[in-house]
């Protein structure tokens, strides 16, 4: 939390590595699941994938295309900083291509789809939801405002310049405060809905246990891999480095989550332990997705 | 993950020419998704047929589990139409000599040849009479 340098300029180095394209990528998943978590946790969006036909939802998911093409070739949007016509074709694709897998691996962890389900099935379900994550996925730099700083070497060169460096103890409360408020705004216009007493009803342990990796793995990534933020790990405090502030930060979430379910009457104390447990778990990623976008705006 | 910062030497100074590698193939492999995708929209609407939903409910007494005096009979319910169906009614009646139980449950949603099981809950014993399931309705 020391820095949060705001870096426009382009940097030459290192361009079109493979680390450098990966974390391209990242930062457009990180991008569609912000965006996008409100629809992956929506009943309809699930039913849709079913009832309407394969050529709607792909025409569907054509219209994202020509609009991510637009948005890529615009300096404000994209993923990326380059607006030529590869980089646009590029990253329109990608972004597709993005919201296909992050779709499925969603689905997947949330028992929507099963590997012994009709293709046609899967297929709809999977394209209905690579809709909004592909967008967001390309509204990834629009977002979020500065196509982040990539080099960490930044970082340490601001580190050293600045002569009051915050407390450990500001650092983690202000990451703590920012988790929380980002946890409150995704989770409370979750946890009203039905879909998460549906999801902790029919998710099996394996699928719970899926569903707490992927929320470590989104708030990691959209932290610290995405560049969204130009967070080192040279940051003051116990709770600062990337993977201790990322556990702390989804137990934050799940406390989050579980005031959000009592408050809004989906949970009673006197609910089966495990029930509470699944709910919570379910109720944790959009929190913990929230909590990381939280972090980036501080 | 590693620190990325660590792997800066390797590439830095290096300036750019044309594209790298790495683009060119995420992009070929992202356009081979798109493409397999959207070949598979094509196969299965062409293969499709456009058949209204049907069903099959089969009761399978013999995997009946149950309590004393309750007996839990399961119902493979399947669409075999080539459209999706929802709240679909199953209505399962057991009927032992003279007498007629009514058990009724509703699947929210059946893809085209999705199969879901539902329950019938009995008070009577099931091997001691005959099953039967129909769809009533749906939407």
């Amino acid at each position: 939390m020391t820095t949060r340098d705001i870096n426009w300029g382009k940097q030459e180095h290192e361009r079109g590595s493979w680390r450098d394209e990966i974390q391209d990528l990242l930062r457009a998943a990180s991008g569609g699941f912000i965006f996008a978590v409100p629809l992956l946790y929506t009943m309809e969006m699930w039913e849709i994938g079913v009832t309407a036909t394969l050529w709607q939802l792909l025409l569907f998911l054509g219209v994202a295309f020509a609009m991510n093409l637009g948005l890529a070739h615009s300096r404000s949007g994209g993923f990326k900083e380059e607006t030529d016509w590869f980089a646009t074709i590029e990253q329109a694709v990608d972004t597709i291509a993005v919201g296909i897998i992050g779709g499925g691996l969603v689905l997947l962890v949330l028992n929507q789809i099963a590997l012994a389900d009709p293709p046609e099935s899967i297929l709809g379900r999977v394209l209905a939801q690579a809709v909004p994550l592909s967008i967001g996925a390309a509204l990834a730099s629009a977002i979020f405002g500065p196509r982040g700083n990539r080099s960490r070497d930044e970082d340490e060169e601001e580190t050293e310049s600045e002569d009051n460096k915050p407390s450990a103890w500001r650092a983690f409360l202000s990451d703590a405060g920012a988790t929380s408020l980002g946890a409150i705004f995704l989770g409370f216009s979750i946890a009203p809905t039905d879909e998460v007493s549906l999801l902790a009803v029919e998710l099996t342990p394996k699928h719970l246990i899926a569903l707490i990796g992927l929320s470590l793995l989104l708030s990691y990534m959209i932290v610290f891999v995405s560049g969204f933020s130009s967070r080192s790990q040279k940051q003051p405090g116990p709770f600062q480095l990337p993977i201790t502030e990322t556990a702390f930060s989804y137990s934050l979430a799940l406390v989050v989550a579980f005031g959000a379910l009592l408050l809004f009457d989906r949970v009673e104390l006197n609910d089966p332990p495990g029930h509470i447990l699944a709910l919570v778990i379910v109720l944790g990623l959009p929190a913990s997705v929230g909590g990381a976008a939280g972090r980036l705006a501080v | 993950m590693s620190d990325p910062g660590q792997q800066e030497g390797e590439a830095s100074g290096k300036k750019r020419q044309g594209h790298s590698a790495a683009e060119w193939i995420t992009l070929i492999l992202s356009s081979l998704l798109i493409a397999g995708v959207t070949g598979a929209v094509a196969y299965f609407t062409i293969t499709r047929g456009d058949a209204p939903p049907s069903f099959a409910a089969v009761p399978r007494p013999a995997e009946t589990r149950g309590d004393p005096g309750i007996f839990y009979v399961p119902v493979q319910v399947t669409n075999t139409g080539d459209e999706a169906a929802q709240e679909i009614q199953v209505r399962v009646e057991l009927q032992s000599g003279e007498q007629t139980e009514t058990a009724v449950f509703t699947i929210d949603l059946l893809a085209a040849s999705e199969s879901e099981e539902g329950t019938a809950v009995f008070r009577s014993d099931p091997s001691q009479g005959e099953i039967q399931a129909v769809v009533e309705s749906f939407i």
